[in-house]
């Protein structure tokens, strides 16, 4: 029996300290998955909440033959798109606008401020995709998922997510030809 | 990642050096404890956001229907059915019915299923 699967057999049976194994076990992983989508650690924290509470309410139907990461994924690909969707353009602006004022750049080293910068345009060329495409990108790059992964994470057939990998790619290419340079320099990356 | 190139490194490179690689903060899991003590899902707890809208401006559409057909002598009783005052009943009793699920999917704007009038004929 894997690990995930035992854990899961334990909280059947009513031990909550296998409960917090699991959360302890995925929680950093999936933080950043609903980071790296919605990009705000209040929602982040929140989405985290609700997909454990999420688990524990539908346990009996938790297939243990397979690994949880997948799973889990889905859940928390799942809430960080509604909040995604739900969340207004205004606001997010406001938020944006709010942010750069808070962040004063003069009070950074230059060469933190380089690397703030090259982060913010990286994230705006992300954010600039269509959220399906974001979700592939973020899936695919960030957590090293598998295409066949992905598909179950996001319940849509592998071609489907070989296209939009295709075109977030292209994409980006186009969008980070002048940032790859840029951070080549700040970051010192001859193998880049 | 197989068949990678430059391109796709440079992407989980970046990517990885953008995202913050951090524990949550402990309120997290206190929370989740709390919740489960209760006995309860979020659902439960929190409402979605549209649905608590959507509740909010029916109480407020309903108290405003409320108020303004008071003062023709109808009143509104607990299952949201219009009758007229016993005191002085009115030549029509106008039965309005109005269901949660359509006036959320309408965009919640009011849906009146259906008129009766007192002698039982319906509109």
């Amino acid at each position: 029996m894997n690990q995930d699967a035992e854990l899961v057999s334990r909280i059947r049976e009513g031990d909550s300290e296998a409960f917090a194994a699991l959360y302890e076990r995925y929680k950093k992983r999936l933080f950043r998955t609903a980071l790296a989508i919605t990009d705000d650690q209040g929602a982040a924290e929140e989405i985290l909440q609700d997909c454990f509470l999420k688990v524990y309410h539908c346990l009996p139907r938790i297939d243990c033959s397979t690994p949880l990461g997948p799973f889990l994924h889905r859940i928390v690909v799942n809430l960080s798109y509604n909040w995604v969707v739900k969340r207004r353009p205004w606001f997010s602006s406001l938020e944006e606008l709010i942010d750069r004022l808070v962040a004063a750049p003069q009070l950074l080293p230059e060469h933190l401020y380089e690397r703030k910068e090259l982060h913010r345009r990286l994230y705006e060329a992300i954010n600039s995709l269509n959220i399906n495409h974001r979700l592939v990108v973020i899936l695919f790059y960030l957590q090293g998922f598998s295409l066949m992964e992905i598909a179950y994470i996001l319940e849509c057939p592998v071609g489907t997510v070989k296209s939009r990998l295709h075109h977030a790619r292209k994409r980006l290419k186009g969008k980070l030809a002048e940032e790859k340079a840029a951070l080549r320099e700040a970051y010192d990356l001859s193998s880049l | 990642m197989h068949g990678a190139d430059e391109f796709d490194l440079f992407l989980s490179w970046a990517l990885d050096e953008s995202v913050p690689d951090r524990d949550p903060s402990p309120r997290v899991w206190e929370a989740i404890e709390a919740r489960l003590a209760q006995g309860v899902s979020s659902e439960e707890v929190r409402p979605l956001l549209w649905r608590g809208k959507a509740r909010m401006w029916l109480g407020r559409a309903l108290s405003s229907i409320q108020t303004a057909l008071l003062s023709w002598r109808f009143r509104l009783d607990e299952v949201g059915v219009w009758a007229p005052e016993q005191y002085a009943p009115a030549p029509v009793m106008i039965s309005v019915s109005a269901a949660p699920w359509p006036l959320y999917s309408l965009n919640s704007q009011i849906v009146i299923l259906g008129f009766q009038t007192r002698s039982g004929a319906k509109i």
